[in-house]
């Protein structure tokens, strides 16, 4: 059975077996959570094309299901699988079993009551409204705890081993494990208000920083380190070949590991990012073009020889598939953060569709190909249906190429309209936002369609693997296996990277020096130093009433449709007013830039429109906007404001660098129902009825009327005499 | 799956040269070739660091065009243009004015517009909403005639809450919207806003139907 290393050898063997059933346990939550994220994305991709679609029900609504639909596709469905696929193959690799089974099943209900409290707290817009970083701070402690079990779990297995060496999947496991754990914590820490609120302790400029630092690399450390790692080890079971290249291994695993963590300003170019920052994020970014794709054809070229067998067998077919598609969306990447192509790319549907490429046709391709090799494996059993099987890979298939295509479409479209201008008149061709989104909206409509072929895809192999089960044998004694102890072993002296290779523990070591060299060289000096702020006088911060509309605004999740954050280009100066500077963020916890504009920017909305209007807005957008697929927020009319809190919040936020006085803290309640009663008094005045003051809506009516007026006006583009004169 | 899933490479799927690269390496089956790396590979990988370098030192330590440098170019491409533009919009063309005005699908034009940007402050009858009744004869900018509400809706007044419509409207629409509301003076209302500025005498409107009141 085992690979015997020599006679003398054959008298210190040990026996033992592999926890297979924490496999099985995640193996069965990958593929319940995997229907429920992508079903949640199917959702809200028709509530884009259809704005009716969350039924008027407050918790539906897109701003609050988006994150829920994000963070169980990554750490609900990805998370449970590559964890699935990382107990199964680093038993065997280590020939070893887990260090601690308690451990392996406190990690599996650990990370399923965190999904638990997600699904409940996000639609409940409670929400630090930080991208995929949205869950509230206990719940980012229970995920620190169940992380740190699982990290006990794995090195105590890499300390336990019986194989000298360790395999390139483990290197990338290590890699994943060290870097979650500081990209988790860093972007975390946050002053706490309640239980169910807090503020990240950076503001404005620093906290997109560490935020996109860490968006970008739980990209890297969460869906691609652990997945490389997984195609390491599944391509070669498969594919029954030998890996392509060892060194290619090395050189790819190192640059791979030490580039990606430098990439994430590539999320902010042309932002108010100190502009440094942002050229290193695109050269870094070109510079991982060729790791990445160092790991794609490690695997393709592994398969080699055998691609006959891609029209048989599924895991190879779905593996060489989602190396594919990784191949794709690691060129898109680079692509995307060349400043010229970012410029129109940015803010539009491009940006989704590189990014569900990823994670449909790398991750949940990877976790299909897994799957049809390891639930037959674990159960002892066949795969139920050879043809359900074809069909699942070519209705995911056909589904995201609808995905990947609209998207294209929809986001060059958008592009381009938002910056036409007219090459006589010099005006925008477009200035009215809602035209560039009425013409991209039959593009939903095929999103969405692709999406319900992708999850129907997820549901076919769910059937297929249910009963693959219910078939299997019911009990089955757990194999043995023999190997010596590895203080047993005698290996010949090695050099170089392979004698790395035998001590893990220096080669963690040096995993966390290659991640953190980046993070510091890039993040450290917009934290310890406000030299790459200019100053501002005049940027003041909110008053109470406008922070209570704020924490309105980041619990409906706003940002995730409007940025606040105008780029130095014309077309975007002339839409929404004057480029946006660092020195306006100071003051703000979390920031708001956002991702992606499905509706215009909102950072100078500021004054543009009477209180009238907004609030006639959020209960009928289409009234003041035809054409609008905003949804509408009615119960921002009947919730009442709640003002006792305030106190408290300014003083969190005090905490963290806002100056606010003690006075103001102390008359906290006083000052915002006085500016209550004033908003409100432009209301009441046309009519609505006196019990509007103490209402959700002003609140926000308050932050919104108050974005962007600090700064200033600009009239660099206006129509005003003063610039009819100017000139010549 | 398929059933040749046996942990033996040593099988005729390796060829001669595969033989030659294969290591002693064995992790539960696995083997691993130690091919070298792909010549193309490499040049993508050291060309892009080649690029980068020179890359980062022209922008950042070079003084290389900054992204407010480029903005402040373009937008002086573009104020060039909109200069032009802005004087030749900036006189209201009373023979341009009359040929839409007469012209009634160019009317009809002038509601459409209307209905799409203006009802939603104005109301759906222009009764007046969020801003005032523009049907009443009482105007707070503007005389109420053409050439003086031409400048007005270019303009606009953000302080009260009238965008500027240079940017949104062409020429032709602007005149079209104005011909549109010059059509419906003291159109009937029943639920009028109150009157908000001064009155000024029309043709269509003569004398003030109703009184501010104030």
């Amino acid at each position: 059975m085992m690979n015997e290393k020599s006679e003398s050898q054959q008298q210190h063997l040990e026996t033992f077996s592999y926890d297979d059933d924490v496999t099985k346990l995640f193996v069965t939550a990958t593929l319940i959570w995997g229907a429920v994220a992508m079903f949640l994305g199917v959702l809200v991709a028709f509530q884009l094309a259809d704005w009716r679609l969350n039924f008027g029900i407050e918790w539906l609504t897109f701003g609050r299901l988006r994150p829920l639909h994000t963070n169980a596709a990554i750490f609900a469905f990805a998370g449970n699988g590559f964890f699935a696929g990382i107990y199964h193959s680093m038993q065997r690799l280590l020939k070893c079993r887990m260090f601690n089974d308690t451990l392996g099943r406190i990690h599996f209900w650990g990370w399923q009551l965190i999904i638990v409290c997600a699904a409940i707290t996000l639609p409940m817009g409670l929400s630090r409204s930080k991208e995929y970083a949205e869950l509230e701070w206990p719940i980012g402690i229970m995920i620190t705890i169940v992380w740190v079990v699982f990290a006990v779990n794995f090195f105590g297995t890499l300390f336990k081993r019986r194989e000298k060496h360790i395999y390139v999947a483990i290197w990338f496991y290590i890699a994943t494990i060290v870097t979650v754990a500081v990209l988790h914590i860093v972007n975390s820490l946050a002053i706490p208000v309640s239980w169910t609120k807090s503020y990240s302790i950076y503001a404005g400029v620093q906290d997109a920083l560490v935020q996109w630092w860490y968006g970008h690399n739980a990209v890297a450390f969460f869906l691609t380190t652990p997945f490389l790692g997984l195609m390491y080890y599944f391509v070669p079971k498969a594919a029954n070949r030998p890996i392509y290249s060892y060194r290619l291994s090395i050189i790819h695993f190192w640059s791979l590991v030490f580039l990606y963590i430098w990439a994430g300003p590539h999320h902010l170019l042309y932002s108010a990012l100190p502009e440094w920052v942002q050229t290193l994020g695109v050269v870094f970014s070109i510079s991982l073009w060729a790791p990445s794709w160092g790991g794609m054809i490690n695997g393709l070229l592994t398969i080699r020889g055998v691609w006959h067998r891609l029209r048989t067998d599924h895991t190879l077919k779905f593996l060489a598939t989602a190396l594919t598609f990784y191949g794709m969306s690691t060129f898109e990447g680079p692509l995307l953060s060349i400043k010229s192509v970012n410029s129109l790319a940015h803010f539009t549907s491009w940006i989704v569709g590189h990014v569900h490429s990823g994670t449909i046709g790398w991750n949940y391709f990877m976790v299909a190909g897994i799957f049809y090799y390891l639930i037959p494996y674990l159960w002892k059993t066949k795969l139920y249906s050879q043809k359900l099987g074809h069909l699942h890979f070519w209705t995911a298939t056909i589904g995201l190429l609808f995905y990947i295509v609209s998207m294209w479409v929809a986001g060059v479209t958008q592009g381009l309209m938002w910056r036409a201008i007219d090459q006589t008149t010099g005006m925008l061709v477009y200035p009215n936002f809602v035209e560039t989104v009425i013409r991209i909206v039959p593009m939903y409509w095929i999103r969405a369609f692709g999406g319900v072929l992708v999850l129907t895809s997820f549901l076919i192999m769910m059937y297929n693997f249910y009963k693959t089960i219910q078939g299997a044998p019911k009990k089955v004694k757990p194999e043995e296996f023999q190997a010596p102890a590895l203080h047993a072993q005698k290996h010949e002296a090695t050099q170089g990277h392979r004698k790395l290779e035998g001590l893990p523990a220096i080669f963690s070591v040096l995993v966390v020096i290659a991640i953190l060299v980046g993070s510091a060289i890039e993040i450290l000096p917009g934290l310890l130093s406000n030299h790459f702020i200019e100053e501002n006088p005049d940027i003041k911060p909110l008053t109470a009433l406008e922070q209570a509309g704020r924490d309105i605004y980041t619990r409906e999740g706003c940002f995730y449709c409007h940025s606040q954050m105008i780029r130095p280009m014309p077309h975007e100066t002339m839409r929404y007013g004057k480029r946006s500077t660092a020195a306006e963020y100071v003051y703000d916890h979390p920031f708001q830039w956002g991702s992606r504009r499905t509706g215009p920017d909102l950072a100078r909305i500021g004054g543009k429109y009477p209180n009238m209007w907004h609030y006639r807005h959020m209960i009928d957008p289409r009234e003041m906007t035809p054409g609008s697929i905003m949804p509408v927020y009615d119960w921002l009319i009947y919730r009442e404001i709640d003002f006792e809190i305030l106190p408290e919040k300014l003083t969190a936020l005090r905490k963290v660098g806002v100056p606010y006085s003690d006075e103001e803290i102390q008359n906290a309640v006083a000052d915002a129902k006085e500016q209550a009663e004033s908003v409100s008094y432009m209301l009441t005045e046309t009519g609505v009825d006196a019990s509007i003051q103490d209402k959700e809506i002003v609140a926000l009516i308050a932050y919104l009327q108050r974005l962007g007026v600090d700064a200033g006006e600009s009239t660099e583009f206006q129509f005003t005499e003063e610039n009819l004169e100017a000139e010549e | 799956m398929n059933d040749d899933n046996k942990t033996d490479h040593n099988d005729n799927q390796l060829s001669e040269e595969d033989k030659a690269l294969l290591l002693d390496h064995n992790y539960d089956g696995i083997q691993e070739l130690d091919y070298p790396l792909p010549r193309w590979w490499l040049v993508t990988f050291w060309g892009a660091i080649l690029f980068s370098i020179p890359y980062f030192i022209y922008f950042v330590f070079m003084n290389g065009p900054s992204l407010n440098d480029s903005y402040n170019m373009d937008v002086k491409e573009i104020k060039k243009l909109q200069h032009n533009y802005f004087k030749e919009l900036a006189i209201f063309k009373p023979e341009v004015y009359a040929s839409i005005s007469q012209t009634p699908e160019m009317v009809d034009f002038g509601e459409k517009l209307f209905v799409q940007n203006c009802t939603p402050c104005h109301g759906p009858n222009a009764e007046g909403y969020i801003g005032p009744n523009l049907t009443d004869g009482y105007w707070m900018y503007s005389e109420g005639t053409p050439e003086t509400v031409y400048p007005f809706v270019l303009m606009g007044a953000p302080a009260a809450g009238m965008p500027a419509w240079a940017d949104k409207l062409s020429e032709d629409e602007v005149y079209a919207v104005i011909s549109y509301v010059m059509t419906i003076q003291g159109r009937e209302q029943v639920n009028p806003k109150i009157p908000q500025g001064e009155f000024f005498p029309s043709e269509r409107l003569p004398e003030p139907r109703t009184l501010p009141s104030e």
